[in-house]
Formats: C-alpha cells, sequence, structure tokens
C-alpha cells in the first residue's frame, strides 16, 4: 500500500513539475515577444515566473527524493561494505524524513507570516508558496515509504 | 556545537542528501543563534526570487533535450570530419565535442556517460592506446565549465552576487587556453603511436557541418546575444531552450513533442530540483553563518598565517582542490563561497578572477583521486578499476595543475576586456 501511496505522489509532482516548467518557458517566451516587438512587457509574467520557478524545483527535489537522486557527498560510501550501507540506510532515511519535517512546519510557520504581511496586489501569488511546506512533507513522506522498501534508497 | 557538525559532515560522508544535512545544519544554527529557523524558509525564499535563477532551469531543459536527441552524434561526426586528418585529431575531436556538449549540459557527468560512450569504442578503433583513451574521456567530463552558458557559473555568479556577463567573458580565454593544451599533447601522443590519420575531405565537413548547423550555431547566437548585450540571461535561457526543442524536434525530428516532452521536462525538473534544494537551503545557512561573523573569524584565524596574495591564492588553490575531489560542483560553490569571498576580498583578490579560479579547482578536482566525481562515472561508464583510471587520468592532472598556475597567477588571462 505504501508503495502505492508513494507512486501515486510522484506522479502528481511529476505533473505540477513539467506543467510548472512548460508554463515558465511560454511565459519566458511570450514576455521577450512582447517586450522585442511591442515595446510592452507584464510585470506580472516576473512575478508569476518566481513562484513557478520555486514550484518546479522544489516538485523536482520531491521527485529526486522518490528516485533517491539527490546531490550526495557520499564519500565513505565507497569503502562501506554492502552490510553497513544497508544498517545505515534505515538511520539515514529517518534523519532525512525528519529535518523535512521540521522544514515542511518551519514553512507552515512562513506561509502564515506572508498572508498576514503580503501586500494587497500580490495576495495573488501566495498559493505559490505553498509550495514549500507541501513539497518538504512530499519529501519527508518519500523517505518514511523508502524505509519500507526493500531497494536501497 | 562542534560535535553537532561533527556529526552532520559524517552524516553527509555516509550518504545522506546534501540538503538534509544543510537543512538540518541550518535549523541547529539558528536555535543555536537564537533566531526562529523559519528565517531559513525567508532567506530561501528571497534567494528564489533572484532574476539570474530563472536561467537555471531553462539551461537545464535545453541540456536535457540536447542529451536526449541527436545532437551528441551530429556534433562528434562534424568534428571527426573537420579535425580527424590531424594528429592525434580523433582527440581533439573528443576534446572539443565532450567541451562544447557540457557547455550546455553542466559538468555533471552527462557529458561522460553521452558522449563517451559514443567515443570511447572509436577511439580504441583508431588505436589510440586505452590508459591515454580512458583519460582524455575522464578529463573531458568537465571541460567546457568556464565557456558560456555554463551553469556553474551561472550559480557562482547568484551565490557571490559578481555579474555573470563578466564571468562569461572572463571564462574564455582560461578555457580555450585549457582546451589548447590538451590538444597539444593530444597531438604528441598521435604522433609518439603513429595513430593513422584521416583524409581531409572538405565536402564530409560541408555535409556533417549542414547536418549539426542548428547545434553549431547555437554558441555563436548565445555568446553574441550575451556578450554583445542584446539579450539578458534569463532571456537567453527562454531563447536556447525553446531553439533546441525546436531544433530537435520539427528540424531534426529526433523527439517528438507529444512522446518525449513530458519526459525531458520531469527530467529537467528533477536535475534542478536536487540543486535547488542545496542552493537555497546552503544559501540560507551561510547567510546565518555571516549574520553569526563566521567569516571574520576564518579571517583572523588565517591572517597571521598568510601574508600576502600569492599565498593566500596557493593555500585557496590546495584547499579548492580537495574540496572539488571530495564534493559536487554545485554544493562546493554554494557552501564554500560565501565563506572564502569575503577573505578574498581582504587580500586583494578581483571577484571574477576568483570565480574562475574558483571553477577551474573544482573542474580538477573533478577527476582527482580518491573520490573525484568523474573518476567514479567514468569507472562505471567504461567498466574499468578505479584504480587503471587514476594512473589513466594522471598525466591530465599533471596539464590542468599547471594550467591551473598560469590562471591563478596571470590575472590578465581573466580579465584583459578590464581597463587598467
Amino acid at each position: 500500500m505504501f508503495a502505492r501511496l508513494d507512486h501515486t505522489l510522484a506522479s502528481t509532482e511529476r505533473l505540477v513539475a513539467a506543467l510548472s516548467l512548460l508554463s515558465m518557458l511560454l511565459l519566458s517566451l511570450l514576455q521577450i515577444l512582447t517586450r522585442n516587438f511591442f515595446d510592452t512587457g507584464f510585470p506580472q509574467i516576473e512575478l508569476l515566473n518566481r513562484h513557478l520557478l520555486i514550484v518546479a524545483g522544489l516538485m523536482g527535489a520531491a521527485i529526486a527524493s522518490y528516485e533517491s537522486r539527490h546531490i550526495k557527498i557520499d564519500a565513505l560510501t565507497t569503502i562501506m561494505s554492502d552490510r553497513q550501507k544497508q544498517l545505515a540506510r534505515i538511520p539515514l532515511l529517518l534523519f532525512a524524513a525528519l529535518t523535512c519535517a521540521a522544514l515542511a512546519y518551519y514553512s507552515v510557520i512562513f506561509c502564515m507570516d506572508e498572508w498576514q504581511y503580503a501586500p494587497p496586489n500580490e495576495r495573488w501569488t501566495l498559493p505559490f508558496v505553498l509550495a514549500y511546506p507541501v513539497s518538504f512533507s512530499a519529501m519527508c513522506l518519500h523517505f518514511l515509504f523508502a524505509c519500507f522498501n526493500r531497494e536501497p534508497a | 556545537m562542534t560535535a553537532v557538525v561533527v556529526a552532520l559532515v559524517l552524516i553527509a560522508l555516509v550518504g545522506a542528501p546534501l540538503f538534509v544535512v544543510l537543512g538540518a545544519g541550518g535549523i541547529f544554527a539558528s536555535l543555536a543563534t537564537d533566531l526562529s529557523p523559519d528565517l531559513l524558509i525567508i532567506e530561501m525564499n528571497r534567494l528564489a526570487a533572484t532574476p539570474s535563477m530563472i536561467a537555471i532551469p531553462l539551461f537545464i531543459l535545453a541540456g536535457v533535450t540536447m542529451s536526449t536527441g541527436g545532437a551528441p552524434r551530429r556534433l562528434v561526426a562534424f568534428y571527426r570530419a573537420a579535425f580527424g586528418w590531424l594528429p592525434g585529431g580523433l582527440a581533439i575531436v573528443s576534446l572539443t565535442a565532450c567541451a562544447f556538449f557540457t557547455m550546455f549540459s553542466g559538468a555533471s557527468g552527462v557529458t561522460i556517460l553521452a558522449l563517451g560512450g559514443l567515443l570511447y569504442p572509436i577511439l580504441k578503433q583508431e588505436h589510440y592506446r586505452e590508459n591515454f583513451s580512458l583519460g582524455l574521456l575522464t578529463t573531458s567530463g568537465s571541460l567546457g565549465l568556464l565557456f558560456p552558458p555554463s551553469l556553474a557559473i551561472l550559480v557562482f555568479g547568484i551565490v557571490a552576487d559578481v555579474s555573470i556577463d563578466k564571468l562569461f567573458l572572463a571564462g574564455l580565454v582560461p578555457g580555450m587556453l585549457l582546451l589548447a593544451m590538451l590538444s597539444v599533447y593530444s597531438v604528441y601522443q598521435g604522433r609518439r603511436f603513429h595513430v593513422p590519420r584521416h583524409d581531409f575531405h572538405p565536402h564530409r565537413v560541408l555535409v556533417t557541418a549542414k547536418a549539426c548547423g542548428w547545434d553549431l550555431m547555437l554558441p555563436v547566437f548565445l555568446v553574441g546575444g550575451i556578450l554583445g548585450g542584446f539579450v539578458s540571461i534569463t532571456e537567453a535561457a527562454a531563447f536556447t531552450a525553446t531553439y533546441v526543442l525546436f531544433a530537435e524536434c520539427v528540424i531534426y525530428r529526433e523527439l517528438s513533442l507529444r512522446k518525449d516532452l513530458f519526459g525531458i521536462l520531469v527530467e529537467s525538473c528533477v536535475l534542478f530540483g536536487s540543486l535547488l534544494a542545496i542552493l537555497l537551503i546552503a544559501l540560507g545557512l551561510t547567510n546565518i553563518l555571516v549574520d553569526a561573523q563566521v567569516p571574520m573569524h576564518l579571517l583572523e584565524a588565517i591572517q597571521p598565517l598568510v601574508d600576502n596574495q600569492l599565498q593566500f591564492l596557493l593555500l585557496l588553490n590546495l584547499f579548492l582542490l580537495i574540496v572539488g575531489a571530495m564534493m559536487d560542483i554545485f554544493s562546493a560553490i554554494v557552501v564554500v563561497t560565501p565563506l572564502i569571498l569575503p577573505l578574498a576580498q581582504q587580500y586583494g583578490v578581483n571577484p571574477v578572477h576568483l570565480g574562475i579560479i574558483f571553477l577551474a579547482n573544482l573542474e580538477i578536482g573533478y577527476c582527482t583521486p580518491p573520490v573525484g566525481i568523474n573518476l567514479f562515472i567514468a569507472s562505471q561508464r567504461f567498466n574499468k578499476p578505479i584504480l587503471t583510471l587514476f594512473r589513466s587520468t594522471l598525466p591530465f592532472l599533471v596539464i590542468m595543475l599547471i594550467w591551473l598556475l598560469l590562471i591563478t597567477y596571470i590575472p590578465e588571462l581573466s580579465l584583459w576586456w578590464q581597463d587598467n
């Protein structure tokens, strides 16, 4: 059941990430065209793109957690035996899940502050800020689900 | 405090994702300095709003599209026709094609994976010695790091708050110098081992150039556009991604918008996401460290030991080579730059020159034993023991170290465009 939930979560993240990046590309192109050919531009596009960047990146980071593709230093793993790696795996995953849960918690506090103090003309972008708690929670879940998988994560 | 730092370093070394280690470090540092940890998220959100940041996912999208499509094959065919007649010609082909490809893909090992597999059998078939071929392809994996629109330069510019246009300009001569030095060594090896040469056929060059015309024109547009001041970095990135997608899907028809676009977008997001996670969290953490005046304490510690700029640069080179051999290039940039930058300024090092020295060291660190990441990627790709790759890369490392000394102690190679 955990594997299916993990997979469904990752599929949703893939869809959101791909749509965000595609929108960023199309909006950037629209901005170039309007600026160069019509001598005008939309400031909202820059603002929207900055938020899409966060959504695409954080969703990408969540998929990287699912696919175990995060950047690691892991200099010691080259000299560790398979058994030692296996022993370290669960504590590392739990540590990662705990850190992501903490980051998600502090992101919620950040979102509440943003909601309270954002200028009225930028309030429409606030749903995008939810990408922080949502993606850190998703990363936490991926690391937790990976504890139940036999494959190294 | 020290115990927590040691524990976190150990956790990183046994394979925890770097962003997790940095995130835990950031939360701990905030709590230890009586700050609220949500400051970390506030800093992350502020840094995500850096205007040049949008260029990163778009250049990654261009790189992923090129590596998924047929660009590596087309480029090798052209460079082979153009340089194959030279002694050591195929080695020069490998160097040039890898440098070209890394410009777009970033030095993330994609070059060795995408081009290494294509070039290694050809080099063997043309009687290049195995050790030379392996060394050449392993070191080529990070060539091109100093050419526009290198992602490493973009990230350094954002982290150090240095003009990205100036960094692009500064990287051109050092990048070409390294390419020239390695090419001279390849010609020497080609002569020494009597590698057969091919006849030069202008017609073949024309045919292959026509086949990869869209690929070849891209750096011309980019370098001209960015350095000529016609487009901003973000506009150049959007243009590059669209251009490459158009070329691969419409002109060459190597990819299908319907079948391949989704996968390419997702792959780009994963690469960008893994980079963004460490970039934002590391920058949030280093801002907290800067607030706690850690760089100033570092400066106080090294000032009695280092008297002048020359000594500082030598020490910096040694330190960065070790960092480059231990850490991924992007992690190294985001973690180390904010700590080094104030020190370098104190010793009168130009921040643009520092950027070039920084990236050159990391480029070499990538191939430096025992843990240079290129060695592991090449070992996996070519199915060779790590020790064989250590031996193979040694002559190339010596050349790169000479190059590093040249660009470190002759700042004019990077700053020739500056008045006085």
